[in-house]
């Protein structure tokens, strides 16, 4: 049989009367779009960082026995160990570390990977005294990031540094806040501290002309 | 004398500079707690435990700590504390060989110490911060061999004829690779090589020693960051933002936009095929 539009009409149920339905094509339009959402959402839930299952024994660093010799003139970081892995058990981060240096006006520089977080090569190797400090991003384009969720850390949860000696390092959480990037607190961030302590930095806050407005530090010290 | 008197007053001037570039708190917004350190700076003091009180561990903060032992900072909530040296080894409960009060401010650092041959505690008010780019720096003369000592960095003079037992205030250096030069008893002068990091803060120590040298040691108080990154940090793009949505609603307009086209083109068809 030959096509004809009559034949055709039951099938598109859009139409009616011959002539597609306003109300119809609507809410056809609205079904794909909810169902276009839903996957998206689905989509971004599932681009999180997936785990890298690995769980170090965790070894604390003896806290240094003090000074019988004159070894602590070396409480500048310089020492061989560097961090390589962090993890943050609570909010399902683990993750390896890369090497962050500053840029030419002095600022760190974020990760140049989205799933990994970065050790600022200038500040304390973890468990050594004065603050380490590991920044990583909150979200990408399209799409959570490494830091995600680290909003959401609470005093007294749990972070983990793996070394490159094979040793990590356990720290709490004491103290999660967020500054405008106008304000930010360098003395408290990057500050001289008299034991080990950790700073995670993401960011946060709204978001305009391509940058958000806000860091969260979180502040974290030894596990007692 | 005359000649003394003039340097005593130089020395009191020196003094006086110094404690006015006294450090300044570390930020009492971020700080939630306060820290302590234990210090046996006595020579005449046997082996201690060193207790703080109240505290969660039944343990000594500082345990068998000889001549010279410096523990670690230990975090604490502000709040009144007892501090209480004990013979090493004796029990929780032992009769204290001293002790001392002491009150602590949230962003503060102490050192609680025996210090001099007098059965005492004292408590130092450590530094935090140094001036942006320096290191600070203090010198404790804990020696009863030299009961004096002269301290430079450098060609900076750190203390001069700092009586022991006795602290000088922080003074501000430039931090780096540098020479120290310790002076006791007016005749010997050690040489023992540094590397102080900026933004951070140190005590050297004077102890006995063995004959006229006198043992030396550099401890850090505050360990901060030669380069301290300016600023914040750049760490996200906006794909999670509340206040935008560039991805899923130009997908969702343009299916919209295709529906409607194709509902149009369809009709169109429909008009031409059946017209």
């Amino acid at each position: 049989m030959r096509w004809h539009p009559k034949h055709a009409r039951p099938h598109q149920w859009f139409v009616k009367d011959g002539r597609p339905s306003l109300g119809r094509v609507a809410a056809a339009a609205l079904a794909v779009a909810t169902v276009v959402g839903v996957t998206a959402a689905i989509a971004r839930g599932a681009s999180s960082p997936a785990p890298k299952a690995k769980s170090p024994a965790v070894v604390v660093v003896p806290i240094a026995s003090p000074t019988g010799d004159d070894a602590s003139a070396s409480s500048s970081p310089a020492v061989d160990a560097h961090p390589v892995s962090i993890d943050i058990p609570v909010i399902n981060v683990h993750t390896t570390l890369q090497t962050l240096g500053l840029d030419a006006s002095g600022a760190l520089e974020p990760p140049t990977n989205l799933t990994e977080a970065g050790w600022y090569t200038g500040s304390s190797v973890p468990g050594q005294n004065g603050p380490s400090v590991i920044a990583g991003h909150v979200d990408s384009f399209n799409g959570p990031a490494v830091f995600f969720n680290v909003k959401s850390l609470n005093p007294g949860d749990r972070i983990t540094v793996g070394l490159s000696s094979g040793q990590s390092v356990a720290f709490q959480v004491m103290l999660v806040q967020h500054y405008p990037k106008t304000d930010f607190p360098t003395q408290d961030v990057y500050g001289a501290r008299p034991d080990p302590e950790l700073r995670l930095i993401t960011c946060g806050g709204a978001f305009a002309d391509g940058h958000y407005l806000d860091n969260i530090v979180v502040y974290a010290a030894l596990a007692k | 004398m005359r000649t003394r008197i003039r340097r005593t007053s130089m020395v009191a001037a020196a003094l006086l500079l110094a404690i006015d570039a006294q450090p300044i708190a570390a930020s009492a917004a971020t700080s939630t707690v306060g820290w302590v350190r234990l210090a046996q700076l006595s020579p005449t003091m046997a082996p201690v435990d060193g207790y703080l009180s109240p505290s969660a561990q039944t343990q000594p903060a500082m345990a068998h700590a000889a001549y010279g032992t410096i523990s670690q900072y230990q975090p604490v909530a502000p709040g009144s504390y007892i501090a209480a040296f004990r013979a090493a080894g004796s029990s929780a409960t032992a009769n204290p060989l001293a002790t001392t009060q002491l009150t602590v401010t949230a962003g503060q650092a102490y050192t609680v110490a025996a210090f001099g041959t007098a059965a005492n505690l004292q408590v130092l008010d450590d530094a935090l911060t140094a001036p942006a780019g320096k290191a600070s720096v203090r010198v404790i003369e804990a020696s009863r061999l030299s009961p004096t000592a002269s301290v430079m960095l450098g060609t900076e003079p750190l203390a001069a004829n700092l009586r022991s037992p006795g602290a000088s205030p922080y003074q501000a250096v430039n931090p780096g690779a540098g020479a120290l030069l310790v002076t006791t008893k007016a005749v010997t002068t050690q040489t023992i090589s540094t590397n102080l990091v900026a933004n951070s803060t140190y005590s050297v120590v004077i102890l006995d020693g063995a004959e006229d040298i006198a043992r030396v040691l550099v401890v850090g108080d505050a360990t901060g960051m030669n380069a301290m990154p300016k600023g914040g940090v750049a760490t996200g793009f906006g794909g999670t933002a509340n206040t935008r949505h560039d991805y899923a609603p130009a997908l969702e307009l343009s299916l919209l936009a295709a529906m409607l086209g194709l509902a149009a083109i369809r009709q169109l068809n429909r008009r031409r095929q059946s017209g």
